[in-house]
């Protein structure tokens, strides 16, 4: 029945309600949009590559190498030649290697220059293999193996011709428009940027870029060739001793014909979290402060009401409300201002997501899952809902003192 | 006859340098009296009035309601007390605009520890004489006139049957014809119990078993700093 009394109170302040649950509202919008941000980074980063234990690059920072070689993002420095490529793919203790070659685009879907093997060695997740969903991987020259989204969004299907264009913008005007590209298989989803792939034959690369026209090829070189030279971004070594592995990176380091760079990705993917920790640390404090103000700002304004509700207060005090009702009615408001907060935040956080998911996949290649009711969650509902009665004590006491101080303030 | 109100020695000071002292050395009233106080505004009507309803303790000496010792009661105790045996009306009569007119006459029963115990017939009996509808009852108190206010504010004063009413200047803000209906429904509805009514519209007093000036029962009026 109190709890009946402090809603319809509320509601006779339905404008000052709502603004102050909407602040609140707003500020755990933030809180827990980092959070889950945070969170699902992580997840996005260190789903994608599994299985690859070296990657090699033209001599750059292995943040920089790690980035653009499995998460397509930035810019390969430099091109290293088909030589270093041949020469450690043949050291000791290397299993399995893999080209790459990046830098063309289709419809705004990056373009990968790679061999067969790219697909059985290369692994995401708890090392799980890529699967095609339909198809098989490219077997001629002139077959592109599509990912899951890049299928899904462009509407290709098996057997589709597919026109390939120079650089990486959506909009390129140099279109590569004399060699079209048979589909011959697609990806199943994994999550990752694989999904947004166009993988073609590394040694198509060179063809198109040469701009000859696919029926001046000689037959036998529309045939794929695995060991064509040409300029490579980067590659993928498998190498399964873990003592050769160290000893392999420093050689490479060390490499006197042409300056490279070998990365472990786990390391380079520890950088990367030091990294992002210094800037989730600062969002999660400075998101933790605009729900402090909000709080704050609740806090003052149930002050200010304690003006304008002192009539009702000292009408329920001379009908018997004992002072501890009046401490009740000023706490369970802020309680229930801040529920409604909790319940508005998460429900447009939840919409925000939903919507904006398919952006945030196509655009910049990340997965977000929507926003779960998790235990972290919970604990910052509880937070939020703990300091909101904390803070309103004070107005409440305030209210209580006076009742105690000035009797049932009849005709005031 | 058993006493409603039993004063002796009683003393009280407003908190603050300037504050009012209020001391009474002897008053009773007889239970079931109507009961007329008038005296000039700052007199302690309201000082008075808060004693008695126990929203304010003595400093001093003996203050007895319906035979409750009020001055040994705690705070809380005189919550209660007030909830259980003292139904009140006031200037403006301070319905709770949020409410509707029926939540507004039960929020008595909240806080009186005896809420399940409604009497429903005596309820029905008392809407029924102050004629207030189904349809009125369920409106708004923000969206009621005057007169229906006054009859709202009658029917919650009296719905607990409390022993003691006291009405705190209730007529102040009525035109006459409305000042004589509402003491008249006041009076007739409140029969078995004790009734202060507190004015300084002295046009009323024939209508009330006793009177007194509130000067006269103070016992040495003194305001301190009183230039």
């Amino acid at each position: 029945m109190l709890i009946k009394l402090t809603v319809a109170s509320l509601l006779s302040r339905k404008i000052m309600a709502m603004l102050t649950v909407i602040s609140i509202a707003v500020s755990l919008f933030v809180l827990l949009g980092v959070d889950h941000l945070k969170s699902e980074l992580r997840g996005n980063f260190s789903r994608t590559v599994s299985g690859v234990d070296l990657i090699v690059g033209a001599r750059t920072s292995q943040l920089n190498l790690l980035l653009f070689s499995v998460f397509r993002m930035g810019e390969p420095s430099n091109n290293l030649s088909w030589q270093s490529y041949q020469k450690i793919a043949d050291e000791k203790g290397v299993s399995w290697a893999v080209p790459i070659s990046l830098g063309d685009s289709h419809q705004g879907y990056g373009v990968i220059g790679t061999t067969p093997d790219y697909f059985t060695h290369f692994k995401y997740a708890n090392k799980q293999p890529l699967v095609f969903e339909q198809g098989r991987a490219f077997t001629h020259l002139f077959e592109v193996v599509l990912g899951a989204d890049v299928a899904k969004q462009l509407r290709y299907k098996l057997g589709d011709e597919v026109h390939l264009s120079h650089g990486t913008g959506k909009h390129s005007f140099s279109h590569h428009k004399h060699h079209p590209f048979i589909i011959s298989g697609i990806l199943n989803l994994t999550g990752t940027p694989i999904d947004q792939g166009v993988h073609i034959p590394i040694a198509a690369v060179d063809v198109i870029h040469q701009n000859q026209a696919l029926e001046n090829l000689p037959l036998e070189e529309q045939r794929l060739v695995s060991d064509k030279r040409g300029a490579l971004s980067a590659f993928l070594l498998g190498v399964p001793n873990k003592i050769s592995l160290l000893s392999l990176q420093r050689k490479i380091n060390q490499n006197t014909d042409e300056a490279l760079s070998a990365i472990l990705p786990s390391v380079a993917l520890m950088e990367l979290w030091k990294i992002m920790g210094t800037v989730e640390t600062s969002l999660s404090l400075v998101s933790a402060l605009v729900l402090f103000s909000a709080l704050l700002g609740m806090t003052t304004m149930l002050l200010a009401s304690m003006r304008e509700r002192e009539r009702e207060i000292s009408v329920l005090r001379a009908l018997g409300a004992r002072a501890g009702v009046i401490i009740w009615l000023v706490v369970s408001e802020a309680f229930l201002l801040t529920l409604a907060a909790c319940a508005l935040g998460y429900l447009s956080l939840s919409l925000a997501l939903l919507f904006s998911q398919s952006l945030l996949q196509q655009e910049y290649g990340l997965y977000i899952s929507s926003l779960p009711l998790s235990p972290h969650t919970v604990w910052y509902f509880l937070l939020a809902l703990g300091m909101a009665v904390i803070l309103a004590f004070i107005p409440a006491f305030l209210a209580y003192r006076r009742s105690l101080v000035s009797g049932l303030a009849l005709n005031r | 006859m058993q006493l409603a109100i039993k004063i002796s020695d009683l003393s009280f000071t407003w908190p603050g340098k300037d504050g009012f002292r209020l001391s009474i050395d002897n008053w009773q009233v007889q239970a079931g009296k109507k009961v007329f106080l008038y005296g000039p505004s700052g007199s302690g009507k309201s000082t008075l009035l808060n004693l008695l309803s126990g929203g304010i303790q003595a400093q001093s000496g003996s203050l007895e309601v319906l035979t409750e010792e009020l001055t040994s009661l705690s705070a809380r105790q005189r919550d209660r007390f007030r909830a259980k045996h003292i139904g009140m009306i006031f200037q403006q009569f301070n319905l709770l605009p949020y409410l509707s007119a029926e939540q507004n006459i039960q929020l008595t029963h909240m806080f009186n520890g005896k809420k399940n115990q409604l009497d429903s017939d005596y309820a029905k009996h008392l809407y029924e004489q102050l004629s207030l509808s189904d349809k009125l009852l369920q409106q708004k108190a923000s969206t009621l006139s005057v007169g229906q206010q006054q009859r709202i504010a009658v029917a919650r004063a009296l719905i607990s049957r409390p022993e003691l009413i006291i009405a705190d200047e209730p007529t102040s803000a009525l035109d006459t014809e409305l000042r004589d209906s509402f003491v008249n429904l006041l009076l007739i509805n409140a029969t078995d119990s004790t009734v202060i009514f507190v004015s300084h519209d002295r046009s009323l007093d024939p209508l009330f078993d006793q009177r007194f000036d509130i000067t006269s029962l103070q016992a040495g009026m003194e305001v301190k700093d009183a230039d």
